[in-house]
């Protein structure tokens, strides 16, 4: 009776993230487990329908002579008390089981689908009621309301299905009400709206669809908690009983009785109860992670070895790129080794296609107190640059070949032990969404203080006073109340305040900042550039910072390394770029920035998009939408080539570029 | 905050009318009554004068508004009046048996909570072969029946090698060790399904709030992964796992009849049972009125820890 | 097995319906003093102040003993000492009465000798008056006996002698009044008083009482020894615990386990028990098959005559069902009865041998030769739903078709069966005397006969044998039973018992022909 629940989890992860891919039955195909429970589940229907039409005997003809035989040839499961065969009973048993796991389906669905949708859709005062009404369901004990209902229709095994139905509809009703409403406020459903689709037809074609997946997830898992109920209710004698043909529960329950007699009785019929839940559960899980889809590779999870056919073709690319960018080191070398040096750099990324890079051959390097700028456009690998310098690549991604030293450790080995111990001690992050970025559930000030723990051997009084250092280190007004504030109660600038901070805590030599003020207000990015550079000033740490803008690189930045789809296509100093540039990319770029446009002129938009790495043309990744490409560019690797003191450039033509100015 | 609780109240009372009442006019439904069950018990048969007088006796000839408030009436001085067969207080006779029940429910909850979150994070964690094999081992343990698994466990562990008792139930306060060897059997048994649940939950909660940016950026500022794991991603994932377990208790309450059968645990199910077979009203209503207090009691725990976990609903 | 959470406790609901006892040897009511010598001396000195626990299936609905039913013996022998005991082999010996007797012939007087000096446990004494309340108290509790006390005048005729007047002749007072009947213990003054206490505690004058703080309703009853007991060497434990556990592989697992000194078992169980080493012991107590009430075809018409009966009766395998269903449990038997039971004759049982062709024969010449349908309804317990599955497959053999309705709801089971709603029902009978028996199973107002078929020559057997005594007696009860059989009203296929399990740690389980349920008061420690 522990069946008496349906798993409400479906409410959140369904929730407004559901991605919907079309048609989840075909990807099930693919699936092995889920392919044999759907035939398994399949079967079973056939069977109870066939009745005793299949049946290798007949399942009610008993025979004193040989009760409780055992398996046998006769008897493939052997026989029951009164010597009738178990594997027929079995098979004529599944109908009624079959039939009110069934009846309690279609209540479930209907109420839970229909209320679900018009809950979801209609929102306001209707919503408010249908979701009381399922609350007050939800909470009418299971088992007393069973009780009642076979107290009122007793032995009724359709009358209890349909209760059971009824009394867990509102799990699935939660689930099809969040999908609803994250549909319709969908821009195309809106659209579809404005455009006098009528509710029903909107319901039909757009909605409905979408919660096929969540929908077949919760009913093959509340089937599975049917099927034990409807066999827990014929087991403890309160429906269908024997003499009305065998049920798998009524079996159960027999099997049940003579367990000192006869212990084998129960592995059949038990075991029949065990496969189909299990079949039931593991279809729902399949379906789950069709529709859902299974959080792919999170931040914690230890990157995937790749399949050796696949490593096998990145390490050919790799190898590829490494002659392509053999002679792209930067040239340019301090007297002193630089605190950071990048080279060779290439990343990959797990997809269903097998491993695809998206980062190849970045090489730079940053010397101590340097600010280097990482800039392009979106897609061009810049975070996924900066993230692996602190071994923090999202989803699965790997670095597949080059090196990362830092202060003459090497960071990209693939266990990640190295950079672990640097992380937040010697190499800081700040990332992009300043809110996101920190964690929900804690006050500013303890999150801060177990960061400052951790890295320094400190008491916690000694830790929470240096915690409210470091906010006024950051220039915050009232660090005191901001400690004792939870990360939604601060503004965006606040938070960012608050990153900065927390990546400060370990006081790095380095701190990447991963477009730190992107998703700020104007007035609010420049307080946070006026305090990376004093920060700069006060502490003297190098600084990697990635940005799309011009102004802010100029502001902060001594050097720039400009990437476009997964390679640097040009580095050099910052005014060198600004004043000289020797790749088309970047002249595009800066043409396209807003600060220098003159005014009055239109803007030059860069025209066509960056490419994803799958379609990556060959020779040089630019070249479809440059307007010096030739034939030559598509011919081959294009290599960087070093063309002043400290810059260099991937352009074959970079002499015209020099005519063109 | 004083709305929210008003709030509360009000609708914990709409919903104990609404079950109270409700199961007040099912019984009036079902076949058979008291006076009929009482009578059969005693002597086997009995006159039609018989009935009417044990039914007169019982108040059972009475409308059942009329007997609705009665018992609300009783209610509010604070009786559930007696059990119809053998004059006991239904007060006292619950008083009896909740003890048994929650023990049983609350060690599963201890037990399945632990090792459903444990294995949903290593699940979230592992994902790959592992997680599958997390996923088919707790739809395992949901699948096998109960009284399936508590036969064997009594065989194995009672009757071969003796190591807990096969059936009893000791209160705490007699004897502690042998309250906890008695909720062995029991409390395994019915973990093994509510397992699955909460390894599924945990795992799904796991896996969403790991792949958030404040994970990767709690990593990057050094913390070790335990801290981020068990400490920062758990409590952010601990809002559905609540849920569940507040679910899980509601579905306890009842469905633990069949292992208190079992193991002869003197707990509310049984009650629930024997009381609807019988068709004792005011036990009936006793265990009606209790479960849904419970219910709602859960209910406003899992929100209380609602807003200890999420300090924005704290907030709103 | 769960089945049996709901059924063992329904069935407790009916017990009546099973009419579930007793032992037989009617009238020896030679004054033997109790024959508990091996307690009080020696070892068993050394054992005493250990607790008993025993479980059983059986949760008993109240402790009053003017309520509670036969199945709730153990739960009110500890604490009301009855007026007559019946002991383990059977015989009848004093309890709260010293001696008793018939006055007379007719059986219709009947004089009890009260024990002098002994104290109920609330310290009150036991007088003829109190015995006297009691019985009174008994009739108007309209209980399982009531009906055959109801009628009868009871007197004090003085401090400690009762006269019960019987308003129609009663060959077996002496039988009522043992604890196996459970209206022969006596309540106190005060317990009567306020009856309503009766449910939950106990004021009796056995050896033990109810310790209600130790006890939970339903779960556990702690029983210690009544400091007032007139027998108080006797006593042979500080503390006796009846656990109720109501599955029965709970029960056995529970008694294997050592956690119970002895159970009440179950035929589902008692060749596990025995396989595990323990102590069964068991003996003849319950016949089960199928009454067929409907003999004057008011229903199913085919009924009415007497060799359709019959024929169903040649058309039964009883070898083969017991042999499948009960083995080592049981025998197939003809009759109402068990063997050595009241009315028993052995030759009755080749009665009707298994031969479809006779069978056939009868039903021909009946008029039925191409078969019938008949409707039947069966409880689930003592396994009469396999039963009637088994008699459904051997009786299309001869065209029978045996309609079944399965309720596992008992008071369903007996409102369709005692209702009259059917023309046959299965059933578990108790072995009782022919005089109790009559107006359970077989008289026109009994509800075993449910829709009053009335057969001149049976009533007038039935009246003989309610004035007579000793041998004539026998020979009437035997009389009886073999009309009832060569009529068929009945189609009897099996006698059962009911097994009791014991570990060695004690001594004293014993049950006879005569005395089939286990007295708990006669266990003792072992050794």
């Amino acid at each position: 009776m522990t069946a008496i629940i349906t798993s409400p989890e479906t409410v959140q992860e369904t929730g407004p993230a559901a991605p919907a891919p079309g048609r989840p039955w075909r990807g099930l195909l693919r699936q092995p487990l889920g392919l044999l429970s759907a035939g398994y589940l399949l079967l079973l229907v056939v069977v109870a329908a066939a009745g005793t039409l299949l049946t290798p005997r007949d399942p009610e003809a008993d025979d004193l002579a040989h009760t409780l035989s055992g398996p046998s040839g006769a008897h493939w499961l052997g026989t029951d008390r009164l010597g009738r065969d178990v594997f027929s009973r079995l098979m004529v048993g599944s109908r009624p089981t079959l039939l009110g796991v069934a009846e309690a389906v279609l209540v479930f669905v209907v109420l839970g689908v229909a209320l679900g949708m018009v809950a979801g859709f209609a929102g306001g005062r209707t919503d408010r009621l249908i979701a009381r009404l399922g609350d007050l369901v939800l909470a009418v004990p299971g088992i007393i309301a069973l009780l009642m209902v076979l107290a009122v229709f007793p032995d009724n095994n359709a009358a209890a299905m349909i209760a059971f139905g009824l009394i867990s509809s509102p799990s699935l009703l939660r689930v099809v009400r969040a999908v609803t409403m994250a549909v319709r406020n969908e821009l195309y459903v809106k659209a579809a709206r404005l455009s006098g689709l009528s509710t029903p037809a909107i319901l039909r074609r757009h909605i409905l669809p979408r919660l096929a997946g969540p929908v077949i997830v919760q009913v093959s898992l509340f089937a599975a908690s049917a099927v034990l109920a409807e066999t827990a209710l014929s087991f403890l004698g309160l429906a269908t009983p024997e003499t009305q043909g065998p049920s798998w529960g009524n079996m159960v329950g027999e099997a049940a009785s003579v367990i000192s007699v006869d212990p084998w009785l129960l592995v059949p019929t038990g075991g029949m109860l065990v496969v189909t839940v299990l079949a039931l559960g593991l279809l729902g899980d399949t379906v789950h992670d069709l529709t859902v889809g299974r959080a792919r590779g999170s931040a914690v999870r230890p990157v995937r070895r790749p399949r050796p056919a696949v490593r096998t073709a990145v390490a050919v690319a790799a190898a590829d790129v490494a002659a392509a960018v053999a002679d792209g080191a930067p040239t340019e070398q301090g007297a002193a080794a630089p605190l950071l040096s990048v080279r060779g750099l290439t990343i990959a990324f797990p997809s269903p296609e097998g491993e695809v890079t998206v980062v190849r051959g970045v090489g730079f390097d940053v010397a101590r107190g340097e600010c280097v700028g990482i800039v392009g456009e979106s897609g061009c690998g810049k975070t996924v640059t900066a993230r692996s310098l602190v071994g923090l690549l999202p989803g699965g991604g790997r670095v597949v070949a080059g090196s990362v030293a830092f202060d003459g450790r090497d960071l990209a080995d693939p266990a990640g032990r190295e950079v672990a111990r640097l992380r937040g001690s010697r190499i800081g992050l700040i990332s992009q969404e300043p809110m996101s970025g920190l964690d929900p559930s804690f006050r500013v000030g303890s999150q801060l203080a177990e960061v400052v723990r951790r890295h320094h051997r400190l008491t916690r009084r000694q830790s929470r006073a240096r915690a409210l250092e470091l906010l006024a280190l950051v220039e915050l007004p009232d660090p005191a109340s901001v400690a004792r504030s939870h990360p939604h109660e601060l503004s965006g600038g606040m938070a960012q305040r608050v990153s900065i901070a927390l990546a400060l805590a370990g006081e790095p030599d380095l701190l990447i900042a991963d477009e730190p003020t992107t998703a700020l207000d104007v007035t609010v990015q420049a307080e946070i550039l006026n305090l990376l550079r004093s920060l700069r000033v006060r502490t003297g740490m190098a600084v990697v910072l990635v940005t799309h803008d011009w102004g802010v690189l100029a502001d902060l930045c001594e050097r720039a390394v400009v990437m476009y789809a997964g390679e640097v296509v040009e580095q050099a100093p910052v005014s060198d770029l600004y004043h000289a540039p020797r790749h088309p990319y970047t002249l595009a770029l800066l043409a396209a920035n807003p600060h220098l446009a003159a005014v009055g002129q239109e803007l030059p938009a860069i025209p066509g998009t960056v490419p994803p790495p799958s379609a990556w043309p060959a020779g040089c990744h630019f070249q479809p939408r440059c307007g010096y490409a030739t034939e030559e560019c598509g011919a081959g690797a294009i290599p960087l080539v070093t063309v002043a003191g400290g810059h260099q450039a991937r352009c074959i033509h970079v002499d015209r570029l020099e005519a063109a100015r | 905050m004083v709305r929210e609780a008003i709030r509360w109240l009000l609708s914990s009372l709409v919903l104990l009318f609404v079950v109270t009442v409700l199961t007040f006019v099912l019984v009036a439904m079902a076949p058979g009554d008291a006076a009929k069950a009482i009578l059969n018990a005693r002597s086997g048969g009995y006159t039609p004068q018989q009935y009417q007088e044990m039914r007169r006796m019982l108040g059972l000839d009475q409308s059942l508004p009329v007997q609705y408030w009665h018992w609300l009436d009783h209610l509010l001085h604070g009786s559930m009046g007696t059990d119809l067969f053998n004059g006991q207080s239904v007060t006292q006779a619950l008083g009896s048996r909740i003890g048994p029940s929650l023990s049983v429910i609350v060690a599963t909850l201890v037990v399945s909570g632990l090792v459903g979150v444990a294995l949903g994070i290593v699940s979230a964690l592992r994902g790959g072969v592992l997680g599958r094999l997390v996923d088919v081992v707790s739809l395992g343990g949901l699948a096998i029946p109960n009284f399936w698994l508590a036969l064997v466990l009594v065989e194995l562990f009672a009757v071969r090698l003796a190591a807990f008792p096969a059936t009893g139930y000791t209160p705490f306060g007699t004897d502690p060790v042998q309250w906890l060897r008695g909720l062995v059997l029991p409390v395994l048994t019915l973990s093994a399904g509510a397992v699955a649940f909460i390894a599924k939950q945990t795992r799904d909660a796991m896996s969403d709030v790991l792949s958030q940016e404040f994970v990767t950026m709690l990593r990057a500022r050094g913390l070790s992964t335990r801290s981020v794991v068990l400490k920062h991603a758990l409590r952010n994932a601990a809002i559905p796992v609540v849920t569940l377990l507040g679910l899980l208790l509601v579905s306890l309450l009842g469905g633990t009849v069949v292992v208190e059968d079992i193991f002869a645990i003197p707990g509310l199910g049984q009650q629930a049972m024997t009381a609807s077979a019988s068709h004792d009203l005011p036990m009936i209503e006793g265990v009606a009125f209790l479960f849904t207090v419970v219910v709602v009691v859960t209910n406003l725990v899992v929100d209380v820890s609602y807003r200890l976990l999420n300090p924005k609903v704290r907030a709103s | 097995m769960v089945r049996s959470l709901t059924t063992t406790r329904r069935q407790a609901l009916i017990a009546v319906a099973t009419a579930a006892v007793l032992g037989l040897a009617a009238c020896s009511s030679s004054a033997k003093p109790p024959t508990q010598s091996g307690t009080g001396s020696g070892s068993a000195g050394g054992r005493v102040g250990g607790t008993l626990t025993v479980v059983t299936d059986v949760s008993p609905q109240t402790l009053d003993p003017a309520k509670a039913v036969q199945n709730d013996a153990w739960f009110t022998e500890l604490a009301y000492e009855p007026l007559i005991v019946r002991h383990s082999d059977g015989t009848l010996v004093p309890g709260l009465a010293a001696s008793w007797s018939y006055t007379g012939t007719g059986n219709t007087t009947f004089v009890l000798h009260l024990r002098s000096g002994v104290k109920f446990s609330d310290g009150s004494a036991l007088t003829a008056q109190t015995v006297v309340d009691d019985l009174k108290y008994v009739v108007a509790s309209k209980g399982q006996m009531a009906p055959f006390l109801a009628g009868d005048t009871f007197t004090a005729t003085d401090p400690l002698t009762v006269t019960i007047t019987a308003g129609a002749p009663n060959p077996n007072f002496p039988q009522l009044l043992t604890q196996d009947y459970v209206v022969g213990g006596m309540v106190s003054k005060a317990g009567l008083a306020a009856p309503t206490g009766l449910g939950t505690s106990t004021a009796g004058a056995g050896p033990y009482m109810l310790d209600a703080g130790q006890s939970v309703t339903g779960d556990h009853y702690t029983y210690v020894p009544n400091p007032n007991y007139y027998d108080a060497k006797s006593v042979s434990w500080h503390k006796v615990v009846i656990r109720v556990v109501s599955d029965v592989q709970s029960v056995l697992s529970t008694v294997q386990t050592g956690q119970a000194d002895v159970a009440q078992g179950d035929p589902q169980t008692q060749v596990a028990a025995k396989q595990a080493g323990l102590t069964v012991a068991s003996s003849p107590l319950l016949w089960s098959g199928v009454v067929l009430a409907d003999r004057d075809g008011k229903l199913a018409k085919p009924l009415g005559d007497v060799r359709v009966r019959q024929a169903l009766n040649y058309g039964t395998d009883r070898t083969s069902i017991v042999n499948a269903l009960f083995k080592g449990l049981g025998e197939p038997t003809n009759q109402m009865t068990v063997p050595d039971g009241y009315g028993y004759d052995a030759q009755l049982n080749s009665t009707y041998p298994y031969d479809v062709n006779k069978a056939k024969e009868l039903l021909t010449a009946a008029g039925y030769g191409s078969g019938f349908q008949l409707k039947i309804v069966t409880p689930d317990y003592q396994q009469l739903n396999i039963l009637a599955q088994a008699l459904k497959q051997q009786w299309q053999k001869i065209g029978v078709d045996l309609q079944i309705t399965d309720d596992a709801d008992a008071n369903k089971y007996a409102a369709a069966a005692f209702g009259g709603a059917f023309p046959a029902f299965m059933t578990s009978f108790g072995a009782i005397p022919v005089w109790m028996e009559g107006p359970s199973l077989f008289m026109p107002t009994a509800a075993f006969n449910p829709l009053h078929t009335a057969d001149a020559n049976l009533t007038k057997l039935y009246n003989q044998e309610a004035v007579s005594s000793g041998a004539a007696q026998a020979a009437l009860d035997q009389q009886i039973e073999g009309y009832l059989v060569h009529q068929a009203w009945f189609v009897p296929v099996v006698t059962t018992g009911l097994p009791y399990y014991a570990r060695n740690t004690v001594s004293g389980i014993s049950t006879s022909a005569t005395e089939p349920l286990l007295d708990l008061y006669e266990v003792q420690p072992a050794g």
